[in-house]
């Protein structure tokens, strides 16, 4: 048996803020300062986010999961009592408590277990890999992943920099064992590293640091990104994950039909594709369009790739990540096609819990 | 199926918090209207007698240094050879990096962590999770970690949550040992989230971020809706023993220890009552910890070990139940893995030294 990919759904939310909006609403973006670039000009020459996508009022990351969530039953032809395992990765629950994954189960009406990591950026590759061990272990044989991040909310509406980099949004596959030797989730990779910790940080809202007016005052439940040091580290990783998750499969790099990288920036992946030699049309980008959603990127990715018939039966898929931490990681999968195998069927187990 | 814990680890704090210091506390407790002392309804309601609380600075990562750092010293495995940990807190640190990220660093351990967002049942969904990696991607030594400040999400005036709950750590070693009839065998788990609004934290997530308004109306505090918990508390971990015992293909009979979630003194006592077990046989640790959320269960277990409870051979439930609703049991044969050790004439037993 292999676990297979038969379904992808995602959600960005309505409002869109482009980088002629961000202009007008950061105060620390400085012309002059920027070589006379328009904020839009500054951001389009090394991240390449032209717009990202905002929560709106009353909305959290549960609402962004169950509506990518619901498009992945669709897609996979399946309803929410077919689910025996929920697995969430997010850092922005709507609630400090219950987990937004509760929540996502309590929307979609269903009752199998949940599970939630609060990773980040690379919670997308760390989820698939839990699901797939506890799969294993305890039999769950359809399961959703989902990553839904709110950025906005850890993000000081007045600076630039994150606010450019950064969007909201969710997206979710529905794995399934199937028979289809060769087929799904091939390899996987992962690592952490928290002696490097402080390079993402968002010191108040824990307990070490409760938010009070003051520390509210001095902005301390905004997230720090250290970008000198995690620039040259996420290239670094990207290329060490895809490596080493390709030297686990025993598959060579030029046998990849497509790059569906974390959307960390479009100047870290080019630099990453660049030093492996991976032609650009092999990667797959949608950052324009979306910004860096975290945990999200990876899933809203494949979904739109799918969608667009980018990922045909067969195509050999890398999935590599970087994130907070530090984290990274990778996937290796062997894209599966429920309509090109139409004995297949898709009858999921009842609840294991 | 067979991760054997070779250590355990726990910590407590060291500002202790007695009933008498609670009754001088500016809590909404009413003696008239209770018509009792504060030390009468503790005895009487729940069972508490004191519990532990941070000091200045303090926050879960410390906490869970030092607890793992005992039971890697107690399993006489050094930091370098753990390639997992698994930990679970509803309290971290910081809003980000994780906690998980701050042990690994303190620690010097280079393995992959997962950090898990679970309360109460945190610790059992820890274990899981760390059993999956284990056999699925052959981590051969894991750290399983539950730690908790619950001080820092408790309203200081709220009696009931006052008297609840405790900070603390505790930690277990797990050995990946294939074949051995020791360890974790079974598993019974699952999630409620249409009941997830009975214990939460309005505030400090995507949809309702800490503004000075939520501070005001004490959103930033754990809201517990005591009625209906004790019962869903004592069935769920009766209905969770009974199943996990029932896969073990064992009977009840057969265990000889409970060391369950320290939900509270008298809801432990009920549930051993309805499943006419003698008290004994249940390891109650509440009365001087508190409820310390998914710590409980590590704290109890390394008491109960440290004070020489567990023989080679016994069979231990382990059930928990807790917010998001989540509720779960672990059943394991216990390893005396000191003896063994002592046993052979100085001749390590496992591949871990």
């Amino acid at each position: 048996m292999t676990k297979v990919i038969i379904g992808t759904g995602s959600d960005l939310p309505e409002r869109v803020i482009t980088n002629e909006d961000l202009e007008g609403m950061v105060e620390d973006y400085d012309r002059t300062r920027a070589g006379g670039l328009s904020l839009n000009e500054w951001v389009m020459q090394r991240t390449g986010v032209r717009e990202r996508h905002r929560l709106g009022p009353g909305e959290g990351t549960s609402d962004m999961a169950t509506r990518a969530a619901q498009r992945a039953l669709e897609s996979a032809g399946l309803t929410a009592n077919d689910l025996d395992l929920i697995v969430v990765s997010t850092v922005t629950s709507d609630h400090r408590l219950p987990q937004t994954a509760g929540l996502l189960q309590k929307n979609l009406g269903c009752q199998c277990k949940f599970f939630q990591l609060e990773h980040a950026c690379a919670g997308f590759v760390d989820a698939m890999i839990v699901t797939s061990a506890l799969m294993d272990a305890y039999g769950y044989r359809t399961a959703l992943v989902a990553s839904s991040e709110a950025g906005s909310a850890l993000m000081d509406p007045k600076r630039f920099m994150n606010q450019s980099v950064f969007g909201d949004g969710a997206g979710a596959v529905i794995l399934q064992e199937r028979d289809a030797p060769g087929y799904g989730l091939q390899a996987t990779y992962t690592a952490s590293d928290g002696s490097i910790a402080e390079w993402t940080w968002v010191p108040a809202g824990g307990t070490k640091i409760p938010i009070t007016p003051e520390v509210t005052a001095k902005g301390l439940q905004y997230m720090i990104v250290d970008f000198k040091h995690v620039y040259p580290f996420a290239v670094k990783k990207m290329v060490e994950s895809t490596r080493e998750v390709l030297r686990r499969a025993g598959v060579s790099l030029d046998d990849i039909d497509v790059f569906i990288p974390h959307q960390t920036g479009r100047n870290i992946i080019l630099d990453a594709a660049h030093l492996m030699e991976i032609p650009e049309e092999k990667v797959f980008m949608n950052l324009e369009h979306t910004g860096n959603t975290s945990g999200a990127t990876i899933p809203i990715a494949v979904d739109e790739a799918n969608r667009a018939g980018i990922l045909k039966d067969g195509a050999k898929v890398v999935m590599p990540t970087i994130g907070a931490g530090m984290a990274w990681g990778a996937l290796y999968m062997v894209w599966y096609d429920p309509k090109s195998h139409t004995n297949g069927h898709h009858n999921g187990a009842k609840n294991g819990s | 199926m067979s991760n054997v814990i070779i250590g355990t680890g726990s910590y407590l704090p060291e500002v202790l918090i007695t009933n008498e210091d609670v009754a001088r506390m500016d809590t909404d407790f009413d003696p008239v209207r209770a018509r009792c002392t504060v030390e009468e309804w503790c005895r009487k309601k729940t069972g508490a007698v004191a519990r532990h609380y941070v000091g200045p600075g303090e926050g879960s990562s410390d906490m869970a240094t030092v607890a793992a750092q005992r039971a890697l010293d107690d399993a006489g495995v050094k930091a370098g050879d753990i390639d997992l940990i698994v930990l679970s807190t509803v309290s971290g640190d910081y809003r980000l990096p994780q906690t998980a990220g701050l042990v690994q660093a303190n620690l010097g351990i280079r393995g992959k962590f997962i950090e898990i967002n679970a309360g109460c049942s945190g610790f059992i969904d820890g274990l899981m999770s760390a059993h999956g990696m284990m056999d699925r991607v052959g981590f051969e030594h894991a750290l399983v970690v539950g730690c908790e400040t619950m001080s820092a999400l408790i309203d200081p005036g709220d009696f009931k949550s006052v008297v609840t709950f405790g900070d603390g750590a505790g930690a277990v070693v797990l050995s990946r040992r294939p074949g051995s009839p020791y360890g974790l065998k079974t598993y019974s788990s699952g999630s409620d989230g249409d009941m997830g609004f009975i214990v939460w934290v309005p505030a400090g997530g995507s949809k309702q971020p800490l503004t000075q308004e939520a501070l005001a109306e004490r959103q930033q505090y754990v809201k517990l809706n005591f009625p209906p918990i004790g019962p869903y508390a004592v069935e769920r971990m009766m209905y969770s023993t009974l199943e996990s015992v029932k896969r073990a293909g064992i009977s009840l009979d057969d265990v000889k220890w409970i060391v369950p979630h320290q939900a509270s003194t008298n809801i432990i006592l009920e549930v051993a009552h309805r499943l006419e077990l003698p008290e004994e046989m249940f390891v109650i640790i509440f009365d001087h910890v508190g409820n310390t959320s998914s710590a409980s269960i590590p704290i109890a277990l390394d008491e109960a070990n440290r004070a020489g409870r567990f023989a080679d051979g016994d069979w231990l439930v382990m059930p928990s139940v807790g917010i998001g609703m989540a509720w779960g049991a672990a059943c394991l044969v216990w390893h005396d893995y000191r003896s063994a050790r002592k046993g052979k004439n100085g001749k390590k037993e496992g591949n871990h030294d």
